[in-house]
């Protein structure tokens, strides 16, 4: 019967299912994208077999990072724990050959010797060895139409491509790497990094050895899991607030659609709510019978919305500028979510015209025309 | 075993009712006593506003007197609680009126079921039922039909037979033929009168129609609340 109802008024039901979608396209488009980016940024903290990062403390953001290289090699060499590390230098230019203001590109400098090369371990061609190659991510390569022994123009300088790479990182894989000294022209950050990938011994505890590195040099920022990211950018937190907020608005909206839509249409079936009163339906049939169909347009509206929702967040992987930051995931979680907050928010929203209904007196109702 | 196998003699006792609208200023029933024996047929007449349809609803419990007692099947149903009223119209009255008041979205067979909801579990024995009763009605060529593809005649054979769904031992009838053409009228009639015969269900019938009076067992005139005669 539900169904029927709902089909008999096609139109109203899409409109509504729509209504619903547009919180859920939020949750999972927005939701898909932080997670991407969550992982994306722990991917960065662990690659090339790294255990931490080193960053500058008190930066808006992490590319404002800014680290004297001598010296801050001569802080971690005080530890003992500390193994390896590896210099890394990202910078920020205009993709070569794009005229777009969208079309930024970053490059990263790492020093051929380095682990840090190893998270942009070459599956095409090899890794660079001369300031005058480059090695570039497979999403750059692709986007740009380029390939092995392709030559590059970066600033002034024209680099070889000897080899492309699938970290699995989204901002590698859509990066320039070249010798740490050549993006340093770039830039004019001579003698500073951005930051340090940094190897421990096994069995090392890295959240105490992090507390302790920052208790005596507070001027630096250790990052061991991306849930400590906000120490130099804020980036993740804010779009995690914003997924809220968006999701949150929308969801508002979709809960007054359906209440806007059960309302009319309880409005319009008064006669029909009479005759089951009259025929011995009981207040909380018909109430259920309301929620019913509240319920039901939820579940479309989720459905088409976890459609239009991941398709929005694909989206974000060929826009101009999003392609080199965004890799949209989609665990599980995101989807239980949404639907977990639409259906409820659908009935929710359905409760007082259903309440209405029951209300409806088969005297009156049988007079109603 | 259906319910109009065990009907005790008096189907409808009503005493002394009255109803007011309006804060008294309206008198819809006036001091109105009735009996109705099991398996009669009355046909209740009058002109408009004479509180024949006022009479009804109390009888169905979906209004209550200001005063009076209505004893249905030995059960005062003017003191049943609104869950006991609903369980009551459920279970123990078929309602007819005279627009049929089908769902439009449902077919014969589906509006047929309606009542059965939340009484008879089983979905394939509803299915079954409403078959029946459609065969009943002489409507089993038209189960997977709409109310909208139907004619008035039609549509009143459906609601008569959605009014047979749970058993019942009392059919209640709100000018059942009011919108219908004479013949029709007529036909719909004998059906009713078909299915008393067949089943023993007590039939009281609203009507200002000479013809469906004639048909009736007895006819109670009622005029300004009040029973004539």
């Amino acid at each position: 019967m539900t169904w029927r109802t709902l089909h008999r008024q096609l139109v109203r039901t899409a409109l509504s299912a729509l209504g619903v979608a547009i919180g859920v396209i939020a949750i999972v488009a927005l939701g898909a994208v932080s997670k991407g980016l969550r992982a994306s940024v722990q991917g960065g903290i662990t690659s090339g077999g790294s255990d931490m990062m080193i960053w500058e403390a008190g930066v808006a953001a992490d590319i404002f990072s800014s680290l004297d290289e001598a010296d801050t090699r001569a802080k971690l060499a005080e530890f003992p724990e500390i193994t390896e590390v590896a210099a890394g230098l990202s910078h920020l230019i205009r993709t070569p050959g794009m005229r777009s203001v969208a079309a930024l590109q970053i490059v990263i400098g790492v020093y051929p010797d380095e682990f840090g090369q190893q998270a942009q371990e070459p599956s095409e061609g090899r890794r660079f060895r001369t300031r005058d190659e480059a090695v570039v991510g497979y999403r750059f390569a692709e986007k740009l139409n380029k390939k092995v022994g392709d030559t590059l123009e970066v600033g002034d300088r024209t680099y070889t491509i000897v080899g492309t790479f699938r970290s699995g990182v989204v901002f590698f894989d859509g990066a320039i790497v070249l010798h740490i000294d050549e993006v340093r022209r770039l830039n004019g950050r001579a003698g500073r990094v951005t930051s340090f990938n940094v190897r421990l011994k096994p069995g090392t505890d890295a959240q105490a050895l992090a507390g302790r590195i920052e208790e005596k040099y507070p001027e630096l920022a250790v990052i061991t899991d991306e849930s400590e990211y906000h120490k130099v950018d804020q980036g993740l937190d804010a779009s995690d607030d914003m997924v809220a907020a968006v999701s949150f608005i929308a969801l508002i909206v979709g809960s007054l659609v359906i209440a806007n839509t059960m309302w009319m249409s309880v409005a319009q079936r008064t006669r029909e709510i009479g005759v089951l009163r009259a025929i011995g339906w009981p207040r909380r049939r018909i109430v259920g019978m309301v929620l019913m169909e509240a319920f039901g347009i939820g579940v479309i509206g989720c459905g088409l919305g976890m459609v239009l929702g991941v398709l929005l967040a694909e989206l974000t992987r060929s826009l101009p500028f999003s392609w080199q930051f965004m890799s949209p995931i989609y665990p599980p979680v995101i989807f239980l979510r949404a639907m977990a907050i639409a259906l409820v928010l659908s009935v929710v929203g359905a409760l007082i015209p259903a309440l209405r209904a029951a209300r409806v007196t088969p005297v009156e109702a049988l007079r109603y025309e | 075993m259906s319910n109009a196998d065990t009907v005790p003699p008096t189907a409808v006792i009503a005493r002394n009712l009255r109803k007011t609208y309006e804060s008294g200023r309206v008198v819809a029933l006036d001091d109105l006593s009735l009996d109705v024996a099991a398996g009669e047929f009355v046909a209740i007449c009058g002109p408009s506003g004479c509180g024949k349809s006022t009479l009804l609803n109390m009888i169905t419990c979906i209004d209550r007197p200001d005063s009076g007692s209505i004893d249905v099947f030995d059960r005062r149903v003017s003191a049943l609680s609104p869950r006991e009223a609903d369980d009551y119209r459920a279970n123990d009255v078929g309602l007819v009126f005279q627009l049929h008041n089908l769902l439009p979205h449902l077919t014969a067979i589906e509006n047929v079921q309606t009542p059965m909801l939340g009484i008879v579990a089983d979905r394939s024995e509803r299915a079954e039922r409403a078959a029946a009763l459609l065969e009943q009605v002489g409507m089993s060529h038209r189960l997977n039909n709409l109310p909208t593809t139907m004619s008035g005649g039609e549509r009143q054979r459906v609601a008569v037979a959605r009014a047979m769904a749970n058993r019942p031992r009392l059919i209640l009838a709100d000018e059942p033929t009011g919108s219908l053409d004479s013949l029709t009228g007529q036909r719909l009639l004998g059906l009713l009168t078909d299915l008393r015969d067949a089943t023993g269900v007590t039939l009281v019938v609203v009507t200002h129609e000479r013809a469906v009076a004639d048909k009736a067992d007895r006819t109670i005139r009622m005029l300004d609340g009040r029973i004539e005669g």
